[in-house]
């Protein structure tokens, strides 16, 4: 169990202080997987330092195990370390190491012998599926690779607790999806409790049982990721919600319409306020002898202007004409997708 | 009488003089640069083991040192170099003031390389619980080495120049031969034959640091 009673963060400029954290409180039970979320800046990074002590607190209890961490001399910590893996948004991986001596080198800190190293490497390779790669240097894998070195890296010894700072945030989102997938796995077949800090709500809606919002160092909301999602209280976990709501709408909207015109051309156009105004479609329809018909619509008063999107479906002509219908919608500064 | 001829024993004599002034002063400018910059380090605020005072002064030193010409502080080290080699001519009497003037240099482009150590690497091992000698041993040397390694290779290099320097006050080598014999007696022989071997061993520590890097980076 991590508690978290009271800590606060004050960081001390030529001007003033800065409260990084401020009086947090929170208890992450054993194998949960627990997301905090926030803003750049709201202080998640140095809370989650100030669980494994890479950040000092300046007021509070950091309590791991009924530990008091402030209170381990430097030996202690280290050993306590050794036991609270930790992932990061660039991965931070040794470039003059290869994969498997990458994943080694917690087990040399912690003066693990040469043979079950290479042992305790290669089953960690075959866990993130990295098998084969285990000779590359970091600057031959992809993001979602490096990631994968990363868990293996901080799982070498064993630890009770994952800590995951960004992790997901360098890369793309399916493989996004991937590594969260294996993070849920290592929760579920390990039994290792995962504190999650993200500003992606993707992230918590996806593996997380319970979160926290940050904002300006405080837990603005805390509670099981269902009921902040259902029931959002404070305005930052309402703007969180509110944005995967929308992306996830146009997502499911184009599924649907892809379903639903199997054949011909589908086209997202996105307008913006320069273009709005002018008949730009019906102009781009009047050069074509094809059929266009406007599937679905919707314009948006946002801050910048209004912006519309429109779904059409092109049909029964050629790709030729297809092309030159995009490109005259193109040509007026539409951004034109093809689902 | 104006001697022109080439007398290659005596131009042996001086090649090895001159690469041995360089090799063993940089050897030792290596290992003592390497951990005074090392101490530079990890003794600057926010680094392994903070110290202010202590970077402080070593930081003068070392600054101090850097900014005295090579010439003058040949002249300033004769009574130090008197009481550690016993004679201030010849090769060996050249060591002393090569190194004094070659290590704040080299310790410097070791700060400069671990720098560009990426921090996050230095917090993951932290997080894994590395002591302070495991990091320096294990992440900051090997993460460093490429950009320690052409350290060497520029030392060197600026070494080279240094003991020619040297070698016009009496140290022997290169410098010595073409000033005494290519200079002062007008031997244009001596004095060509002389630069042209310089460049070629600058040359030669230029191309070994560049292929031990080529080889050992791999970002």
């Amino acid at each position: 169990m991590i508690e978290l009673i009271h800590v606060s963060k004050v960081f001390d400029t030529k001007e003033d202080q800065i409260h990084a954290v401020n009086d947090v409180s929170l208890t992450i039970q054993d194998g949960e997987i627990f997301g905090i979320i926030g803003y750049s800046g709201a202080g998640k990074s140095t809370l989650v330092r100030m669980i494994n002590q890479l950040e000092r607190q300046s007021a509070g209890d950091v309590i791991i195990d009924g530990r008091r961490m402030q209170e381990l001399s430097q030996k202690e910590l280290n050993r306590e370390r050794q036991s609270i893996g930790m992932i990061f948004q660039h991965f931070n991986l040794l470039w003059s190491r290869t994969v498997r001596q990458n994943i080694e080198l917690p087990l040399e800190f912690a003066g693990v012998g040469k043979q079950e190293r290479a042992a305790r490497a290669a089953e960690l390779i075959h866990m993130v599926g990295l098998d084969g790669r285990e000779n590359s240097y970091p600057s031959e894998l992809s993001g979602g690779q490096k990631q994968r070195v990363g868990i293996a890296r901080a799982l070498a010894n064993n630890p009770r607790i994952l800590l995951s700072d960004e992790a997901t945030s360098a890369l793309d989102p399916d493989t996004t999806v991937q590594i969260l997938d294996l993070l849920k796995h290592i929760n579920e077949t390990l039994g290792i409790t995962i504190v999650m800090i993200t500003h992606q709500m993707e992230v918590v809606q996806h593996i997380c049982s319970r979160m926290a919002v940050m904002s300006e160092g405080r837990v603005v909301e805390e509670g099981t990721v269902q009921e902040l999602f259902e029931h959002p209280r404070h305005e930052i976990t309402k703007r969180f919600v509110q944005n995967l709501d929308d992306g996830k709408d146009i997502e499911e909207l184009a599924e649907r319409l892809k379903l639903k015109y199997p054949d011909g051309v589908l086209l997202r156009a996105t307008f913006t306020r320069n273009n709005t105004d002018d008949a730009v479609i019906a102009e781009a329809i009047r050069k074509v002898r094809f059929p266009v018909s406007i599937v679905a619509s919707s314009i948006t008063d946002s801050v910048s202007g209004p912006y519309g999107v429109t779904y059409l479906h092109l049909y029964q002509g050629t790709d030729p004409e297809y092309n030159l219908f995009v490109e005259t919608l193109v040509n007026s500064s539409v951004k034109v997708e093809v689902l | 009488m104006l001697d022109s001829s080439l007398n290659l024993g005596q131009l042996l004599t001086a090649v090895y003089e001159t690469v041995m002034m360089t090799f063993v002063s940089l050897a030792f400018a290596s290992v003592f640069g390497l951990l005074i910059g090392i101490l530079l380090y990890c003794t600057q605020s926010g680094g392994l083991f903070p110290n202010r005072l202590f970077n402080r002064i070593a930081d003068m030193v070392v600054n101090v040192l850097r900014a005295i010409p090579f010439l003058i502080l040949l002249i300033l080290l004769i009574p130090l170099t008197r009481a550690i080699v016993g004679t201030m001519l010849g090769a060996q009497a050249a060591l002393p003031p090569l190194i004094a003037a070659s290590t704040p240099f080299f310790a410097r482009m070791c700060v400069i390389a671990f720098q560009e150590v990426d921090k996050g690497t230095i917090e993951a091992s932290k997080s894994m619980g590395a002591s302070n000698g495991q990091i320096i041993w294990k992440v900051l040397l090997p993460e460093a080495m490429p950009a320690i390694v052409s350290g060497i290779a520029v030392t060197g290099i600026s070494l080279v120049g240094y003991t020619a320097m040297a070698g016009a006050i009496g140290a022997g080598g290169l410098g010595n031969l073409a000033y005494m014999y290519g200079f002062a007696r007008r031997n244009d022989a001596v004095l060509y034959t002389s630069t042209v071997i310089i460049v070629l061993i600058v040359f030669a520590i230029q191309w070994i640091g560049d292929a031990i890097v080529k080889k050992i980076d791999k970002r």
